[in-house]
């Protein structure tokens, strides 16, 4: 395929503490002349098909939602119980937060209607912005759905202690201030430069339920391929397993929601969410490894490191050279330990490998703040467009040197020109959240479109049988 | 005046001069880095308006800054690193960050009133007096001493904590304000610091009041039993691998990273 096609929608602009006010944003990436896009069909026509986008896409998810929850057993729940349904920020903020509220909706209509209980209540955690939760609880209409019964939960609000196989753990007390809880997530790739698909679907436990003490082990304490043990440390906890009542997901894929599945035992929902990421985002985050240049273009009401291109966030796309899903990769090219292991003078105190060597500027359109991440613009030039951006940027406790290393741009045509001048490419992938595929320029297109046949073959053959086996996964599931 | 805040606003618009800070003039050193950790430039002010005293504000400050009077939040400007935990835990949204010239002590019978403060000033000092103590302390707690420990003010390093622990700065709150530790996400820094607090055989005090600004302990690579690959090696963990790893790291810990680290100060 080598025709111009219209681009996607990108994610849409709301208000937030995070970021400029979306009025102040004069130009999407979208909308620049010349850019076009690529559905994940076009690139890898074997794709799973979606439930979502599609027709009637919301009430497919709903409907999805309630023939996975038949398989789930409720029996032990009784009448003067609680219920936290938990759900983290992240499947809350994917394509607009709007395939994950209508599960919501179904999850909290099966639970009155299949139990006596009614005190189901909904728990939105988050990460490091810790008023995103509240942002989104109301954006998204999630207090009237669950009636007034929903809170956001913060890494910093009041901790419980969790004995674990690894010793005392805190969790957050709001997560686990009911009789039952009810775990609900995606097969999101997002932070496998953090997680390594390992065990993914127990995240949750070790970090957006977690407090602010035990993330920090995850992320700073420990290596990669241990690390994702405390999540299952605490879910095996006896502490969160008399709680533990069942758990649903959303299989996502770069292009959507491809299915829901729910149950009662997660570590065989665990398999399944781990086969399914890998078999999904395999394919892309090896073709985007494989770009020999290009300029990234931010746009998406999300962190820097969180924006994405078809759901691959900008962190992951930064490590992606290496094979962040093979194991035997120690460190990824990017993370908060392999950040922390580059000394004062930027010399490696292990052996990390290279930020993606293709990935050679960045233009920040539009990107929120709220975690850290000033090592990006350190190592790759990057432009801040506008000047409510720029000093957003330059008074964030969380980067204080993130603009003394970016530069700022007066407008984003004119960053993207200087950027492909500065690198020497006419390759420009847009990290827009956009749904279904990727915005791009032409000739990133006709690129991604000769190199995808290779990369899909590549994965079918050597990659996925390799990552299932590093996983104890059977290739069946 | 203020220092240069390397926005490099005055660059936007061509020569017209838009500057964040007022600053024209640049402190010798500025942007150097090692010069300082962090120059707060902002404070949190409380909206008594919207103030309902629930107190949050006061159990989740790094520094704990924030103090409770006549029902109302106060905050101890001095002691606010800007770090906007407050700003964001308020369900009021009574507490904002404000641009400020200068800070106020409330507590002191005479007002107390100095500029803009950089946090860290004291850390090369430290350095200097104990490097060695210092390295072979961060040692004890399983950390490089040139290993970045935080991750938002950008030049934080574990020596630099070890050496203001062994300054006598022995809790979180006042490793805060001494070396910028928390001044951010508050978050990612906790585990080294309760590290190095441990080697050191310091015991971290609890914090004010049923607060939960912090709760000591924390897992590292060592606490996974040599058992655990044969128990979970399976599902893909490599404990062993990566103790490996970690322990490469912390032997590469030699004199001549020693000089690096010496450059900065």
């Amino acid at each position: 395929m080598s025709e111009s096609r219209s681009t996607l929608a990108p994610a849409l602009l709301r208000p937030s503490l995070y970021g400029v006010a979306p009025d102040k944003v004069a130009m999407r990436a979208a909308q620049v002349p010349g850019m076009t896009s690529r559905l994940t069909t076009d690139l890898f026509p074997d794709s799973t098909p979606l439930i979502y986008p599609a027709l009637n896409g919301k009430n497919n998810v709903l409907e999805a939602t309630r023939k996975a929850l038949e398989a789930v057993n409720l029996d032990q729940v009784e009448q003067n119980d609680t219920i936290n349904v938990v759900v983290s920020h992240s499947p809350l903020a994917m394509m607009n937060g709007e395939p994950m509220t209508a599960a919501l909706k179904a999850i909290r209509e099966v639970l009155l209607e299949r139990t006596p209980c009614r005190q189901v209540r909904l728990r939105v955690t988050g990460g490091s912005r810790f008023r995103e939760q509240a942002e989104l609880i109301t954006h998204l209409g999630l207090d009237k759905i669950f009636e007034g019964k929903a809170k956001p939960v913060a890494a910093l609000d009041r901790g419980v202690a969790i004995d674990t196989e690894i010793g005392r753990l805190w969790g957050l007390h709001k997560v686990y201030d009911s009789t039952w809880l009810f775990h609900v997530h995606t097969s999101d790739l997002r932070e496998v430069h953090f997680h390594r698909m390992l065990d993914r679907a127990l995240k949750p436990f070790g970090m957006a339920y977690a407090r602010g003490e035990t993330r920090s082990a995850f992320h700073m304490s420990m290596g990669p391929r241990s690390a994702m043990f405390i999540c299952r440390a605490i879910f095996q906890s006896e502490f969160v397993q008399r709680r533990y009542l069942a758990s649903c997901f959303l299989l996502v894929s770069p292009g959507g929601v491809a299915e829901v599945v729910a149950g009662n035992d997660l570590n065989q929902l665990g398999e399944r969410v781990t086969a399914s990421a890998l078999q999904e985002f395999g394919k892309m985050i090896q073709l985007m490894g494989e770009i020999d240049s290009c300029v990234a273009v931010l746009d998406a009401p999300m962190p820097v490191i969180y924006c994405t291109a078809a759901a691959i966030a900008y962190a992951a796309f930064a490590s992606a050279r290496e094979d962040v899903l093979d194991l035997d990769v120690a460190l990824p090219a990017f993370s908060t330990l392999s950040e922390s292991l580059l000394n004062h003078g930027g010399n490696p105190l292990a052996p990390i490998p290279p930020i993606h060597p293709g990935l050679r500027a960045c233009v920040q359109n539009y990107a929120w703040r709220g975690s850290p991440f000033s090592t990006l613009p350190k190592l790759i030039p990057t432009q801040v467009v506008g000047k409510e951006q720029v000093e957003m940027f330059a008074g964030d406790s969380q980067n204080i040197s993130y603009m003394k290393h970016a530069r700022p741009a007066e407008s984003l045509t004119q960053a993207i020109a200087t950027a492909c001048a500065e690198a020497e490419t006419d390759k420009i992938l847009v990290f827009d959240n956009a749904i279904g595929g990727l915005n791009c320029s032409q000739s990133m297109a006709e690129y991604l479109d000769a190199l995808a046949p290779a990369v899909s073959a590549k994965v079918d053959r050597d990659l996925m049988p390799r990552w299932l086996s590093q996983r104890g996964i059977a290739p069946k599931v | 005046m203020r220092e240069c805040d390397w926005t490099q606003l005055c660059k936007l618009n061509s020569g017209n001069t838009i500057c964040g800070v007022s600053a024209v003039v640049v402190r010798p050193g500025n942007g150097e880095t090692g010069k300082n950790v962090k120059t707060v430039f902002f404070k949190a002010v409380v909206d008594v308006e919207k103030c309902m005293g629930c107190s949050i504000c006061t159990k989740v400050c790094p520094t704990t800054a924030i103090f409770m009077r006549a029902r109302f939040a106060v905050v101890e400007e001095y002691r606010c690193s800007g770090c906007r935990a407050c700003v964001q835990a308020c369900p009021f949204q009574a507490l904002t960050l404000e641009p400020t010239d200068k800070v106020t002590d409330p507590r002191a019978s005479v007002a107390l009133v100095r500029p803009p403060w950089t946090i860290g000033e004291e850390k090369a000092a430290w350095v200097s007096q104990r490097k060695a103590a210092a390295r072979e302390l961060c040692q004890r707690a399983g950390l490089h001493p040139d290993q970045q420990i935080c991750m938002c003010t950008d030049d934080l390093l574990a020596e630099d904590v070890a050496a203001a622990v062994l300054a006598g700065k022995t809790q979180p709150d006042d490793l805060v304000l001494a070396v910028g530790l928390r001044s951010g996400c508050t978050v990612l820094c906790l585990s080294a610091l309760f590290r190095i607090l441990k080697a050191a055989g310091i015991e971290t005090k609890s914090p004010p009041a049923n607060g939960w600004n912090w709760y000591p302990g924390t897992p590292s690579q060592d606490s996974f039993p040599d058992e655990f690959d044969a128990k979970y090696g399976a599902l893909g963990y490599r404990f062993s691998e990566d103790k490996k790893m970690m322990n490469q790291v912390l032997s590469s810990a030699s004199t001549d990273q020693t000089e690096i680290s010496d450059e900065r100060l």
